[in-house]
């Protein structure tokens, strides 16, 4: 097995891929930039090393960098995480070239699903269903308005070259088609480098269902069943459950085994995620596959007892999958909430400072994956995931009463996040009735909203007598700095600044 | 010490006495013992009635950011001296027409759809900020005049910083 694995990321993944490393006995080297020299990665990894400023380009997506500490510490393999060098098939190569380990598929795999319309081309061929749309990207020769009209409004355009929402646009009426591809090709461009976009018909209320999969180097694939990931704002997902609550054992396996022939097809080994779209009578479309673990993959441990990452590593270096699919089986429920630094309840607007007090939920079936702590500043130049928060239940309303009480002693002091944003969901009518689509937080806003303002009358003393008190007691702890000199000079003033 | 606390838009009046533990609180119509222990600099721990509260409280727009069970509320307090000049209306602010577009996000200038001196109605787009690689469109609040545009392209902006100026009809 390897001794040294270097972790090409930052904040809970490469906290997530650390712990791992140190079950299996590997030392870890973390990097870091400017604005990441006392992160929890950095704190928790065997070494460490400095990248660059603070923006992405400069430090975590620093290629040259990477590599050459690579070569020097001695790593003798890279985890890239995801987002970041997760998906680039040019960093893939230059460290095989240099004699690392890739954790991750093959570069020609990267390329053949990470690019949209090609993946499109390989399902296709595969025998998978696709939604129906532009097999390639668009090009200077083009009619876009011929092009939409041919598949039929509304159509959605999408970058080639990425995931995540970025690059994205929904086109309702073809006045808006050119001003939209506009900002989708900008977009793209400042997310992926790559300005090419491609339009597909855009499907109402559809279920966004992806199936993990794991692949080695000896022509053996499994799938670890599916996630239910239709809860999303802004394209983007928050919350994630499986086993999802639409779909049944028959579609489950047709899923599954369509995701390990499409798999096997393009010669994939390591973890990847196959996204599918499920449409209201149950039809299946193969939406792309992620190369890469995936933010939401503890969902799928947490039914499946199998460690991804430790399989992750052992495919990279050669070992045989541990499993056959008939190993594979579901234990209960898991939920998981993605932590985002955005305020839920203002449009998701990103919010940035410093942790000033964090109190964690633990307990009966809760797992928290994060990187956070106190006196650490959350900067705007990374994605906003503080965490993930995940809940294991024998049921699924197990599953949500828990993640309801984890969420609610979970407590991040200096910044806005989704969590009371979470909670709300946890205690949503349509949400627990399990009858949900991709369209939920925009239909359920309002209902959502509304929670926030619930039993304010009854709080309001509450928070008068707090602040009061609050004032009371720091100007007469100024008084006291004023009067007595035997209080420590050193004490009062760290006082007043912590009060700032 | 008497204080006054504005939360959304509701006041609320009462005194608040310091006692051997804790402290004395008397509303108009009753009186309560509240025990209360300070945590950390931001938050708090209350037993009032044997009911207990863990608070957590930053300092925000000269105010406080109060959090309670998940929810987040914005407090204004106002001790003896500032409810004595408000008495007296010493203490109002002047409200003017004009519309500042404060950037509600730290993020990056993408593109400025607007120039100095054109008219904007509600709704349209003045520019788009982009932060943690989404873009945003900002967009005017009110009918006016757009009269300063504080703004680059390509320039990064905090969150709070003025953008646009935008005097009103």
């Amino acid at each position: 097995m390897y001794k040294k694995i270097l972790v090409a990321n930052r904040g809970e993944i490469a906290i997530r891929v650390i712990r791992t490393c140190r079950e299996m006995g590997i030392k870890t080297i973390g990097v870091y930039s400017a604005a990441d020299r006392t992160a929890p990665h950095i704190l928790m990894a065997d070494e460490a090393y400095y990248l660059g400023s603070p923006p992405a380009s400069e430090s975590y997506l620093n290629t040259e960098r990477i590599l050459e500490i690579a070569e020097q510490s001695g790593a003798e393999a890279i985890h890239p995480g995801y987002g970041f060098l997760s998906e680039s098939i040019r960093f893939a190569n230059a460290i095989t070239n240099k004699g690392i380990s890739w954790i991750g598929p093959p570069a020609e795999a990267i390329r053949e699903m990470g690019d949209k319309t090609l993946a499109r081309q390989t399902a296709l061929k595969a025998g998978v269903p696709v939604v129906p749309g532009l097999e390639r990207p668009l090009n200077d020769n083009d009619d876009p308005h011929l092009i939409a009209r041919e598949i039929g409004y509304p159509v959605l355009i999408k970058a080639a070259g990425g995931g995540g929402g970025k690059g994205m646009r929904i086109v309702y009426d073809e006045k808006d088609l050119l001003d939209l591809l506009d900002r989708a090709r900008s977009e793209a461009i400042s997310s992926f480098a790559d300005d090419r976009v491609y339009i597909e018909k855009y499907l109402e209320k559809p279920h966004h269902i992806e199936i993990q999969i794991l692949a080695d180097q000896h022509g053996n694939c499994i799938a670890l069943g599916e996630r239910e990931c239709s809860i999303q704002r802004r394209y983007q997902k928050i919350i994630e459950e499986s086993p999802s609550p639409f779909i049944d054992d028959k579609l489950r396996q047709v899923m599954l085994d369509k995701a390990v022939e499409l798999t096997k097809a393009v010669n994939y080994t390591g973890a990847g995620t196959v996204e599918f779209l499920v449409d209201t009578h149950h039809n299946y479309y193969f939406l792309e596959m992620n190369t890469r673990l995936q933010v939401e993959h503890p969902v799928t441990e947490l039914i499946t007892g199998i460690d991804l990452v430790r399989q992750q590593i052992n495919i990279a270096y050669g070992d045989k999958l541990e499993h056959t699919q008939q190993d594979i089986s579901f234990h209960g429920h898991a939920i998981e909430c993605r932590i985002y630094a955005e305020d839920g309840y203002n449009n998701f607007a990103p919010s940035v400072g410093t942790i000033h007090e964090l109190v964690l939920p633990d307990g009966f079936g809760v797992r928290l994956d994060h990187g956070l702590r106190v006196g650490e500043e959350v900067t705007p130049y990374y994605d906003p995931l503080l965490g993930k928060l995940i809940v294991h239940g024998s049921t699924r309303a197990g599953a949500i009463s828990g993640m309801h009480r984890a969420l609610s002693e979970f407590h991040i002091v200096g910044l806005e996040t989704v969590i009371p944003f979470c909670l709300a969901i946890m205690e949503n009518q349509q949400f627990l009735s399990g009858v949900y689509d991709t369209h939920f937080i925009t239909d359920q806003i309002e209902e959502i909203r509304k929670h926030k303002f619930s039993n304010i009358e009854h709080k309001r003393n509450i928070l008068g007598i707090a602040a009061a008190v609050h004032q009371t007691t720091v100007n007469k702890k100024s008084e006291l700095k004023n009067n007595h000199k035997s209080i420590s000079s050193w004490k009062s003033n760290g006082r007043s600044q912590e009060l700032q | 010490m008497k204080f006054q606390a504005i939360i959304n838009e509701n006041i609320v009046e009462f005194c608040v006495e310091p006692q051997d533990y804790g402290f004395k609180v008397a509303f108009t119509d009753s009186t309560q013992q509240i025990d209360c222990k300070r945590l950390s600099p931001y938050s708090y721990s209350l037993l009032i009635n044997g009911k207990s509260y863990y608070l957590s409280l930053t300092q925000k727009n000269g105010g406080y950011r109060i959090t309670l069970n998940q929810q987040s509320f914005t407090v204004h307090l106002k001790d003896e001296t500032q409810i004595l000049l408000d008495k007296f209306g010493l203490n109002k602010s002047a409200e003017g027409s004009s519309q500042n577009i404060i950037s509600p996000i730290p993020g990056l200038v993408k593109q400025i759809f607007v120039q100095p001196g054109e008219q904007v109605t509600k709704g349209t787009k003045l520019l788009i900020l982009e932060a943690m690689k989404m873009e945003n469109e900002i967009i005017a609040v009110k009918t006016g005049t757009i009269v300063e545009i504080m703004v680059k392209q390509g320039q990064s902006k905090n969150k709070g910083d003025l953008l646009v100026r935008i005097e009103g009809e």
